[in-house]
């Protein structure tokens, strides 16, 4: 089980991110010390400055670059800060220092190296573990020059600083006093079950008295502290350990130490009670460091950070050590000889006098330890979704780059308000099922495809041509079936109009409609539905139907929804009716509005204007007697869209039921006009296309149209394109994969 | 030289050029292309404004005064109907939009529902109607019922792989929906063999057009010398 450093969730083994607040569950990024850019954790050199992210340590590689150094153990005074030292080889363990090179700088290498690798580390603090150089240490101490910033250091602290002996005499006494990090930790996991670290040997030593040492809160046992290690407290028991537990009084000397408003009030005291650090008093920080930590270079390995940064609140005797540690000048208070901010913090029971609430806020309770041998509940992922996290959404905000605000951060939102999730809004964990991920899995592989190369233009141009090539095969093969028959040559026989069809004999059927109730006093509605591009098909229709109403010699009224509509309505009408009966029709012209213009028409047919001359319609001839679509024998409609064939019905059937109605449409609407037909009887009769056209042609007193002549043309190239058709499969099925 | 004849010619060059789409997209197929939605559109606004200002508008405002009070409305409408065009003021424009869209709507439904849905309903699903007919009309008013309910089915997309009477009642969807798609592509095959059929029969006209154009007896009499 992972526990999420950030908001403490339990996750499963082999988590990455918490469930809950997305953090990493693993280390992901190196931070660099020298520029603090983020650096996969893999990676050796910073990606930004090349600065060393891992220590080097001596003897791991003798080519490799020397470590990177902070700039706060950088160059002495006089040089400046962040300069490159000199090029040399990268030091040996216990090694002297090379030839050119400081001695106060071998020491501090030195320190590194037994900060991080302690056994090697012994070895260089051991006169004897020297190893022999053709110039002995001793002599290069003493032959290198003191810089005057460290001499006056020297004289500072009262410490000899001339030789190497002496120099390091005073760093093991620091060391002396205060034990080293591995130590410290030993001492940590050390502690007995029974009983808190209550008198350290260091505060006795530093003669701190009791109650100062017993100042803070009660410390829960350390057989609970070692039951539930805090690198398995999750943040918000951590937080409220934190405020119940105060660090240790030495924790404001760490570099990690919180900032002002995250201490709590009894430390805040303390802080401003205790005198300025020694350090802003010395040249250099890092030589003049009280406590052994503070002399030991920053640059640390990664988890050693980040074990740093993950215990805010672990008691550090080390640290507090420092605080009164001996070797830079300060000696250690006398007992009895404390100073006057420190006998203020001082409990009631010692100093008789009651505790400035200022000083001594009152501390929360601390939550009960658990028992030994109860485990750690599960808490269930609903329950972790409810947990406030009001921390779980700190966004370091990028400066601005330019502007009146360039330089600083966090002024503007780098997204809106709106968008950012409420402290307590965290989303519920997302359980993917394994049919989704496989889904998500296909898509990233598809997608990590690389990119089919690009054909060869050469290739491509060789393509274009054979496909402008098959089209063009394609289209002269069409025109010739269709000109064949109209240049006289028959190759069916000319028998195609005498063939008996369904179409041709529904076309019969309309026609036996048109003469059974179509007579020379009867008027009969002709709606122009199609435009010039369905034209040279429904013109057949038309040019047939009208043909049979003249002979019929029936009253024709025109109207069309379509703005083409009476346009080619009047031409069709000067083209077959005789000048003597044109007064028998009425043009009514284009009717606007769909459906409803349509049921308009139906309802209101008298209150037209004819399409030519724009005489009201009530006027003409052959709108005697017509006030409404109720009052013709019949309704024709022409229609080359299907839609318009259903808006024609729909509206008649539901206007006028019992209205005759019949349709001449393409052959693109036929399946529409079906059901119409044969299900629901809405349909007296159809003329569907070319073939309908045909059969009603015949049936006519002038005998056959162009319909018929077509007719051949059209079976030729039905013929031909089955051809292709079947061609093109053939070759699609046994031709190259390619295609 | 008539206005047909210069009519013929105009139509006989632009059936050429837009014929040339056999070659590929080409600029001649792309200027016949423009001409024809320019002329349409140009003539649709004609024959609108005919229809409306000249046939409607104008003699009714000739007419009587109920005529012209019976206008009122409408032309109120129609003028509110133009602030559509100004993106400040189109709201004005909403109550014609409303009136429009409420109006072709109930007619559209309407007639859809009476002339449609319901009587194509009842001609299907008349079971002594089935019966009346005869065994082939039974069989047929069967595979229109069949084919119907198996099409829909066929836009049922569900991925439940479950067990038991779920999963049963899956698969059995999943078959019908199958055959549904054997009816849909039949329907598909018939749309596409009219469309063809349309398509050709334009085709025959716009080819006898051309050919009926040319004077071919002058034609073979000037190839001959």
């Amino acid at each position: 089980m992972l526990y999420c450093p950030k908001c403490g969730t339990a996750n499963r083994e082999g988590s990455r991110f918490c469930n809950v607040c997305a953090a990493a569950l693993v280390p992901a990024e190196l931070q660099c010390p020298m520029c603090g850019a983020s650096n996969p954790p893999d990676e050796t050199v910073c990606t930004r400055c090349s600065a060393r992210l891992v220590p080097l340590v001596p003897g791991e590689g003798e080519g490799e670059p020397r470590a990177a150094v902070p700039q706060d153990l950088g160059a002495p005074p006089g040089e400046p800060a962040g300069e490159p030292w000199p090029e040399q080889d990268a030091p040996e363990a216990a090694a002297p220092s090379a030839p050119g090179e400081a001695d106060w700088l071998s020491e501090l290498r030195a320190t590194v190296v037994e900060e991080e690798e302690p056994p090697a580390a012994a070895e260089v603090w051991q006169p004897e573990g020297v190893a022999p150089t053709p110039s002995s240490t001793e002599e290069q101490v003493t032959e290198v020059e003191i810089p005057p910033w460290m001499a006056g250091l020297e004289e500072e602290t009262g410490t000899a600083v001339a030789g190497r002996p002496e120099a390091l005499d005073w760093l093991e006494e620091v060391r002396g006093k205060a034990p080293s990090r591995e130590e410290e930790q030993a001492e940590e996991t050390a502690w007995p079950a029974d009983s808190a670290p209550s008198a350290p040997g260091w505060a006795e030593e530093v003669g701190v008295p009791e109650w100062f040492q017993n100042l803070g809160p009660e410390t829960p046992p350390a057989e609970a502290a070692a039951a539930t290690p805090e690198q398995e407290l999750p943040d918000w028991l951590r937080d409220l350990t934190a405020e119940a537990l105060p660090p240790s009084p030495a924790a404001h000397d760490r570099s990690d130490q919180p900032s002002a408003p995250d201490r709590i009030g009894w430390q805040q005291a303390a802080d401003e009670a205790l005198p300025a650090p020694l350090d802003d008093e010395t040249p250099g920080d890092s030589l003049s460091l009280p406590a052994a930590d503070r002399a030991v270079p920053t640059v640390m390995r990664p988890e050693e950070e980040e074990r740093e940064t993950e215990r805010p609140s672990a008691p550090a005797p080390a640290a507090a050590a420092s605080v009164f540690a001996p070797g830079e000048g300060v000696s250690p208070p006398e007992p009895g000889e404390l100073p006057d901010w420190l006998s203020g913090l001082a409990p009631p029971e010692v100093t008789g006098a009651p505790a400035p609430p200022s000083q001594l806020e009152p501390l929360p309770e601390v939550p009960a330890p658990p028992v030994e041998g109860l485990a750690r509940a599960e808490i269930p992922d609903w329950l972790e979704a409810l947990r406030p996290r009001a921390d779980a959404e700190a966004v370091e905000e990028p400066a601005e780059t330019s502007g009146l605000l360039q330089g600083l951060r966090g002024t503007l939102l780098a997204s809106p308000a709106v968008s950012t999730p409420g402290p307590s809004g965290a989303p519920p964990a997302i359980a993917a099922s394994a049919a989704s991920v496989a889904r998500a899995e296909l898509l990233q592989e598809l997608l990590s495809r690389p990119a089919a190369p690009a054909r060869p233009a050469k290739r491509e141009a060789r393509r274009r041509v054979g496909w402008t090539i098959q089209r063009l095969m394609v289209g002269l093969l069409l025109i010739a079936a269709i000109v064949l028959p109209m240049v006289g040559v028959w190759p069916l026989g000319g028998q195609i109009p005498q063939i008996r069809t369904p179409v041709a004999d529904e076309a019969v059927a309309a026609f036996a409609v048109v003469e059974a109730q179509v007579d020379a006093q009867s008027a009969v509605l002709v709606a122009f539905e199609y435009d010039a591009t369905e034209a040279d098909e429904m013109d057949r229709i038309a040019t047939a139907l009208l043909r049979h109403l003249i002979e019929r010699g029936a009253r024709i009224i025109l109207v069309s929804t379509r703005p083409e509509g009476p346009a080619l309505a009047e031409r069709l009408t000067a083209q077959v009716t005789p000048p003597t009966e044109l007064g028998r029709i009425a043009n009514l012209g284009y009717q606007p509005g769909q459906a409803t213009g349509v049921q308009d028409l139906l309802v209101n047919l008298s209150a037209r204007y004819e399409y030519s001359s724009g005489a009201p319609a009530a006027g003409l001839d052959a709108m005697q007697g017509i006030a409404s679509a109720g009052d013709v024998a019949a309704i024709w409609v022409l229609c080359g869209q299907a839609s318009d064939l259903r808006t024609w019905v729909e509206q008649t059937s539901s206007r006028y039921p019992e209205a005759t109605l019949l349709a001449g449409v393409s052959a693109r609407a036929e399946p529409v006009a079906r059901p119409y037909l044969e299900g629901t009887d809405q349909l007296a009769g159809t003329v569907t296309g070319l073939a309908g056209a045909a059969a009603y042609e015949a049936g006519l007193a002038g005998g056959a149209g162009l319909a018929s002549f077509f007719l051949e043309s059209l079976a030729l190239a039905h013929l031909a394109v089955a051809g292709i058709i079947i061609a093109g499969a053939v070759v699609f099925a046994f031709g190259s994969r390619n295609r | 030289m008539t206005t047909d004849y210069i009519g013929a010619i105009a139509g006989a060059v632009l059936t050429v050029l837009t014929l040339s789409y056999i070659l590929g997209d080409n600029p001649l197929y792309r200027l016949a292309l423009h001409i024809l939605v320019g002329a349409s559109v140009g003539y649709a606004v004609a024959m609108a404004a005919n229809a409306v200002l000249d046939q409607a508008v104008v003699p009714a405002l000739q007419g009587g005064t109920a005529e012209q009070y019976s206008l009122l409305l409408p032309v109120l409408l129609g003028i509110l109907l133009l602030f559509k065009a100004v993106p400040r003021w189109a709201p004005w424009g909403n109550v014609s939009m409303a009136f429009l869209m409420g109006v072709g709507a109930a007619v559209a439904i309407g007639g859809a529902l009476l002339g449609t849905i319901l009587p194509q309903a009842t001609a299907t699903g008349s079971m002594q109607d089935w019966l009346q007919s005869g065994m082939s009309g039974l069989v047929i008013n069967a595979l229109v019922a069949a084919g119907t309910i198996c099409a829909l089915l066929a836009f049922t997309f569900t991925t439940s792989q479950r067990r038991g009477l779920a999963g049963l009642w899956a698969s059995a969807v999943r078959l019908a929906g199958g055959v549904g798609r054997f009816f849909l592509v039949v329907a598909f095959g018939t749309v596409f063999a009219g469309a063809l059929t349309a398509s050709l029969s334009v085709l025959i006209g716009r080819i006898y057009a051309i050919l009926g154009t040319v004077d071919w007896e002058q034609l073979l009499r000037l190839i001959g010398g």
